[in-house]
């Protein structure tokens, strides 16, 4: 039997998000001690042999875009693949916070969207550290960013939106000012390099995509954020690291949790997924990063301490996908 | 005999003295009675949103979910027009009047609407698209069944509760009383203490002042002075005037997908600003200049929160005119209201390095700010 990822949160913040109209319900904020990798287990056979991509997606609800005329790419997506629409978020606002437990499983206490002068994080378990330690490669896709690393945000481009340059062991902070290392403006990228990438056959193991501003539907339209949406997903499908076994996730990063339709989008997009399958189960962000690390063989939610509790997303994926009955607890 | 009973009396009406002094509770300060009506969630319709919910102090009091341009009620849907401002150094704001000149300066809110300070703290517990209280009988009804009840009467009298429309100005001036407390206003920047002789700036941060000083290149201090007064009153970085800046239409304003009845105009609604204020077609488009204190930390920017970070607001007022060098950024759309645009911006001709140098500058405005409080749901 599936255990709901934090179910005994569940209750609590129901009372809560049933007034929560614009009050920024943060009951889910932590700032544990993330436990050093040396101590978890070692990374396993990858369950997937291509690409797991994320694409994240901005301030609309599930309820305003799958189903919307405005967004028939995204929603076809939904239909032919899987759909999570128990998802929502961990409870914690604004963006940066959930961009951050994206990749960390927790927001460190972070509730603001402040840029990374004013937080720095010194977790050295977070995603991409478990994946270089597996001896995999990473890249942050960021459009409108420009130079590489860009530690603040400007134009189109949000660093609140880009959860890597928060961590010192990325950024390079060195308690006085930022020393960016070759791991950061090698990894840390504009969007524009993706297509290079394609094209050589050299994307990542792990990719994180944030579109911009307008793309994101954050300031842009429903419309051209399907449009944009239907023109690189599209084409991410077309490649090498999507056709070997990829796996895209297409989500947005928060939602306002009431009523559920209120929750963010969330959809699969691989051939190892239970096509035509849409989910009820009760998901949040820790689920979605425990799947990711599942479906790359890494240890699981290392800055969770109730990791074993959080369910990864599995039936949303084929039977023979993981190791063992893809629907048992992860 | 009868001198040590004199004594003995002298003592034990000294000790009943102290003790009924010990006894005796002071009220809490309006200011602190304020304060929790501030951040008393109780006071919404339904309850379940503060005032601080979308004025923490974390984030120089303005709304912490800046993800959002303008700011959700505590209906679900419901979004107000306006991208909520920072309450810090709003006490200083003067009551909307006509300088010699002429011009329109001072006001609360965007538009000048809000009259004095103190009733402007009142606004946002009746808005239907903020904290959605029908009338000031709601208001007052909670108030009367807060914990913090009888100090509000014991500060203000044992009737102060009973009439609602006194009982209201009591409450909204308590908000207004914690509003102008040190708190809003500490003046702990660094370039309050750079003022002091007590910092020094980097190099970046000096060149940045001096293009916001620089009639000829940024001028910004035209509008937003950044030099202490004659008495020695610390710059607010504002003349509190009114300007069309041409912010254009922000698409995904939450206002726009309001019911009918609330904004029967839908996406097409404009923004008008002081000209809805003072009903002078001169004024339209036009909205408060704000205070840049805390501009590194009160993003969105523009009355529509237009400008998710600041380096893009800066962008768009030096490149307004022709078209911004970043190639990730569309051309400029159109003004909201082209009427009445401010021509001292718009073509400023700074260089990316500038930009870049003023931005540095503007960091040097922010105060020393609390950490986020722990999500705490009721005050009561």
């Amino acid at each position: 039997m599936l255990i709901p990822s934090r179910g005994r949160l569940t209750t609590l913040v129901l009372a809560s998000a049933l007034v929560a109209g614009c009050s920024p319900n943060n009951s889910g904020t932590t700032n544990g001690t993330c436990t050093d990798l040396a101590e978890m287990p070692e990374a396993t056979v990858p369950a997937v042999a291509g690409t797991v991509f994320t694409i994240v997606i901005e301030n609309h609800s599930r309820d305003q875009i799958i189903g919307s005329k405005d967004a028939p790419f995204l929603t076809g997506l939904a239909k032919e693949y899987t759909e999570a629409r128990g998802y929502h978020d961990t409870f914690v606002h604004p963006s940066e916070a959930n961009y951050l437990w994206m990749v960390a499983g927790e927001n460190f206490d972070v509730l603001d969207d402040d840029e990374p002068t004013a937080h720095h994080l010194t977790s050295t378990s977070h995603l991409v550290d478990q994946i270089e330690r597996a001896g995999m490669t990473w890249h942050a896709y960021q459009e409108g960013m420009g130079q590489p690393c860009g530690l603040k945000s400007h134009g189109r481009y949000g660093a609140k939106h880009n959860p890597f340059i928060f961590f010192n062991d990325v950024n390079g902070w060195d308690g006085s000012e930022f020393q960016p290392s070759a791991r950061c403006t090698d990894n840390v990228v504009d969007y524009s390099e993706l297509d290079t990438d394609i094209a050589h056959g050299t994307v990542a193991d792990y990719v994180f995509i944030t579109p911009d501003l307008d793309n994101d539907m954050h300031d842009g339209s429903i419309r051209d954020g399907d449009l944009w949406l239907k023109r690189e997903v599209t084409k991410i499908m077309a490649s090498a690291a999507y056709q070997k076994g990829g796996v895209i996730f297409v989500l947005g990063d928060e939602g306002g949790g009431y009523p559920r339709g209120d929750d963010p989008p969330f959809v699969m997009i691989s051939e190892a997924a239970r096509k035509g399958t849409i989910s009820q189960l009760d998901y949040d962000t820790s689920s979605y990063l425990k799947t990711v690390e599942k479906l790359m063989g890494l240890a699981e939610l290392p800055c969770v301490p109730t990791r074993n509790e959080v369910a990864a997303m599995t039936d949303l994926f084929a039977d023979g996908v993981f190791t063992g009955s893809a629907t048992a607890p992860l | 005999m009868n001198r040590l009973r004199a004594i003995g009396a002298i003592v034990a009406l000294a000790v009943a003295a102290v003790a009924g002094t010990a006894c005796r509770r002071e009220p809490p300060s309006i200011a602190t009675l304020g304060e929790r009506i501030f951040n008393d969630p109780a006071l919404s319709r339904p309850d379940g949103q503060a005032c601080a919910d979308c004025h923490a102090p974390h984030v120089a009091f303005r709304d912490p979910e800046s993800d959002r341009a303008t700011s959700a009620g505590i209906v679900g849907g419901s979004f107000g027009v306006r991208n909520a401002p920072t309450l810090m150094y709003a006490r200083f704001v003067p009551e909307l009047h006509r300088d010699a000149d002429g011009a329109w300066r001072g006001g609360m809110m965007w538009d000048g609407r809000g009259g004095s300070f103190e009733h402007q703290a009142g606004f946002p517990l009746l808005n239907p698209l903020e904290m959605n209280n029908p009338d000031q009988a709601a208001v007052v009804a909670t108030v009367r069944a807060a914990s913090y009840a009888g100090e509000l009467r014991a500060r203000f009298g044992e009737h102060a509760l009973d009439d609602v429309p006194t009982a209201f100005e009591h409450i909204a001036d308590a908000i207004a009383a914690f509003e102008r407390t040190p708190t809003f206003a500490p003046f702990t920047s660094k370039y309050d203490r750079y003022l002091a002789h007590r910092s020094q700036l980097t190099g970046a941060e000096q060149r940045g002042l001096a293009i916001f000083e620089d009639s000829a290149r940024g001028n910004c201090a035209g509008c937003h002075p950044s030099r202490p007064g004659a008495d020695g009153t610390p710059p607010l970085f504002t003349d509190f005037g009114y300007a069309n800046l041409g912010i254009p239409k922000y698409g995904n304003n939450g206002f726009y997908t309001q019911a009918h009845a609330v904004n029967p105009a839908g996406a097409e609604y404009v923004d008008h600003g002081l000209m809805a204020t003072v009903k002078d077609p001169a004024q339209d488009g036009k909205f408060r200049v704000p205070t840049l204190r805390n501009i590194a930390r009160t993003g969105p920017y523009g009355h529509n929160g237009y400008f998710d970070n600041l380096p893009y607001l800066l962008d768009f007022l030096n490149t307004r005119d022709s078209h911004s060098p970043d190639p990730a950024v569309k051309p400029w759309a159109e003004p909201e209201v082209p009427a009445n645009l401010e021509t001292r911006v718009g073509h400023l001709h700074l260089t990316d390095a500038e930009l870049q140098d003023l931005d540095a500058f503007l960091e040097t405005l922010t105060d020393v700010l609390p950490k986020a409080p722990p999500p705490v749901r009721s005050a009561r």
